[in-house]
């Protein structure tokens, strides 16, 4: 069994913070359905790629690696009738998981005690950059705003250099908070039975960002702040990257008990630079493997997929359609986690899931298309 | 009132060999820190690892800042006396080893295909592309600081206890977990690593000319983010009359010229403080991000009003600042695997 099996999700998550939350309780075995409005839907269905194959305009491959696995349900909140069957969903569900700005879910009078009226047992988990309170609780953030204000940039740079970002391409605060957020419902889920009524989690990307760097607070605490000092870290004595003479940064950690395996390579400490820079990587390599010396090259994502097993085996999954998508940080064993479904098109299951977990009857549905609180499905381009 | 921690009654063991790498000790012991601050009771084999780890500088009061931080509320004993009875729920390994009896495993690797390669912290960074983003394109990769690869490897360990402690709960027999720290990397950077089967750009890192960057303003550093939206913002808080070129409203252009871009915010923003960055960022809801050092954080308005970190006395006496567990649970903040208070 997997270990959400029995478990339902409402996934109001969007682009990566609170969608790839959802997609790990997917992973995870549970049934999570997307929730999009008609008036607004996942902005990730529209980012770029430049492959004529994904000119689907609301399916881009970003939308599709984060959202398999999921049911697509398209409601419109705001309206009355969309709020009520969402409210008649939440009573059959386990897990609403949101990060929409502060105070959005309030506006639409579904905050955690509406939630919790309906469904004494609910889990709502509210992934928001800076927590649900406190006077910057309405600051807007990207994940490297977080990198900034949490205390990550500050440690982050060159020698002498300024403070420096993970950028756009990785916002590293927006992944990291899918592994945190999906692991405290699953801790929620599991406690279920032993306590009174549901949980309302409040989570914050800013504070999750600092909680990773938790021995800088420490040390600052005692009044120690120590400057950028690039890729050296303690306990290493030396750890950099070099350029190999075909043009390859060769990363290497050297414990300070490694002097006579660099020895033995004709080198030392000192003198990295000047004879990594006198091979080639794959030379370099081989000579520093061998006297035990954690070395690598450091290679762009083309080459990380490229390098396939000899890295990863699961971080990446194709889905059963053979499109590539995001895959699993971890595996079991025994049941190992996989993609059951590729990602829904837009509302390509309202009616199955408001019939079969909301209890509506035709009618009821015919009603809310008729307001446009549900979107016409789109299809898939072939 | 207090809230119950979710783990209490759950037993944890890390066990790291004599032959652990400091990466997967450091992330076997994050996993621990959580399950400790969510209230689980997590004993630690002795181990050399953990030796060693007390003597890693920065050191405050004779011990490493980084043992303060992850290894504190843990028991210590020799592994005889910690399997003995085995009560343990889950034990967190870095090789295969003895009979766990009832115990799931979790299986915390470098990376899972090559155990014959040496590995870092460092060299994993490199081979899940994570360094290449990150730095000067005419120097060398950097790392982000910290043990960051490390701890979200934790976080994927802590995922897994979690899960199998729900499968278990649900009549499962107990499995064995794998977490390869290689895996997390290319995980976290999935976008990267994807990307080129999508598009013909190959992310890199892009220094000065990054569309995200830090800037200096009168009394520190600014992180410069930005989307789409926020642009026409952006502008009329800079009211500098060279962003109003027509061709800066496409952003491929913007990301041309992000060198002279961010050199024109840099010059507007010289006079201000991050202070006062920060609150035109609130006020006008722009994610610009004063660059804050961990100290300036003790006495953040929103660190302090959300009670996120502590000052509290270590078993030593030493008193130690720490961030708590970055989740409220209706709304009690755990911590030392207590129940938690509920906050005012």
């Amino acid at each position: 069994m997997k270990p959400l099996a029995g478990c339902r999700v409402l996934d109001l998550g969007i682009i990566t913070a609170g969608a790839a939350t959802s997609a790990v309780l997917a992973d995870f075995g549970a049934e999570v359905i997307k929730i999009e409005s008609p008036t607004y839907r996942d902005p990730f269905r529209r980012w770029l790629s430049d492959r004529p194959i994904d000119a689907d305009p609301d399916l881009s491959p970003f939308f599709r690696a984060t959202n398999r696995g999921k049911f697509g349900l398209s409601l419109d909140l705001k309206q009355p009738l969309g709020r009520k069957a969402f409210l008649k969903l939440v009573r059959e569900s386990d897990v609403v998981v949101e990060n929409f700005r502060r105070g959005v879910l309030q506006k639409l009078g579904l905050d955690f005690e509406t939630l919790r009226a309906a469904n004494p047992r609910i889990i709502l988990a509210s992934i928001s950059s800076q927590g649900e309170d406190g006077p910057e609780a309405g600051y807007v953030s990207y994940g490297s705003t977080l990198e900034a204000v949490a205390g990550l940039a500050t440690t982050t740079g060159y020698a002498g250099g300024p403070p420096t970002l993970s950028g756009v391409d990785l916002n590293y605060p927006d992944q990291i908070v899918a592994l945190f957020a999906s692991s405290m419902i699953v801790t929620a889920w599991h406690g279920r039975d032993r306590r009174d009524g549901g949980v309302h989690l409040d989570l914050s990307q800013r504070e999750l960002t600092s909680y990773l760097s938790g021995e800088t607070f420490v040390a600052a605490g005692a009044g120690i702040e120590e400057p950028r000092a690039g890729n050296a870290q303690a306990p290493y004595a030396v750890q950099e990257c070099f350029r190999s003479n075909d043009g390859g940064w060769i990363a290497l950690s050297v414990r300070d008990d490694q002097s006579s395996a660099l020895a033995s390579l004709g080198t030392s400490a000192a003198d990295l630079s000047g004879w990594i820079g006198g091979q080639a990587a794959s030379v370099a390599l081989d000579h520093l493997h061998a006297a035990g010396v954690a070395a690598a090259r450091a290679m762009n994502g083309r080459e990380v997929m490229a390098a396939g097993d000899a890295v990863w085996t699961h971080a990446l999954q194709s889905t059963p359609a053979g499109d590539l998508a995001k895959g699993f940080p971890l595996q079991f064993d025994g049941e190992p986690l996989s993609i059951s479904r590729e990602a829904p098109a837009i509302g390509a299951d309202s009616d199955e899931v408001l019939r079969r977990v909301a209890k509506m009857t035709d009618a009821e549905i015919a009603a809310l298309y008729e307001v446009g609180a549900i979107e016409v499905p789109t299809v898939r381009a072939a | 009132m207090k809230v119950k921690a979710p783990l209490e009654g759950i037993r944890i063991v890390e066990w790291l060999s004599d032959e652990c790498s400091i990466a997967v000790g450091l992330a076997i012991s994050f996993a621990g820190r959580v399950a400790a601050d969510l209230g689980a009771t997590v004993v630690q084999v002795e181990a050399p690892l953990l030796r060693a780890r007390r003597a890693i500088d920065p050191l405050v009061d004779g011990e490493s800042a980084l043992s303060r931080f992850i290894d504190r509320d843990k028991q210590q004993a020799p592994a005889a006396r910690v399997m003995e009875g085995g009560s343990a729920d889950i034990i967190l390994r870095d090789i295969v080893g003895a009979d766990a009896g009832r115990a799931s495993v979790v299986l915390v690797s470098d990376r899972a295909q090559r155990p014959d390669v040496p590995d870092s912290e460092f060299t994993l960074l490199a081979v899940g592309g994570l360094l290449d983003l990150v730095g000067d394109p005419a120097a060398e990769p950097l790392r982000l600081g910290g043990h960051q690869l490390a701890y979200s490897a934790g976080l994927a360990v802590y995922a897994g206890i979690a899960g199998e402690l729900c499968r278990r709960q649900g009549g499962g027999a107990p499995d064995t977990l794998r977490v390869n720290i290689a895996d997390v990397a290319v995980w976290l950077n999935w976008k990267s690593v994807a990307m080129g089967s999508w598009s013909a750009r190959v992310p890199s890192r892009l220094g000065d000319g990054a569309e995200w960057r830090t800037i200096r303003c009168a009394d520190g550093w600014l992180a410069l983010v930005y989307l789409e939206a926020d642009w026409p913002k952006l502008k009329l808080l800079v009211g500098d009359h060279r962003l109003d070129e027509l061709r800066y409203e496409d952003r491929l252009e913007r990301r041309r010229d992000a060198t002279r871009i961010n050199a024109v915010v840099e010059h507007a923003f010289a006079t201000k403080t991050r202070a006062e960055l920060r609150d035109i960022a609130l006020a006008r809801r722009i994610p610009l991000g004063p660059v804050w050092t961990p100290a300036e954080l003790e006495h953040d308005p929103q660190y302090v009003a959300r009670h996120f970190l502590q000052r509290s006395a270590d078993r030593d006496g030493a008193s130690v600042l720490r961030p708590l567990p970055p989740v409220i649970w209706n709304g009690a903040r755990f911590g030392s695997g207590a129940a938690a208070e509920i906050r005012a």
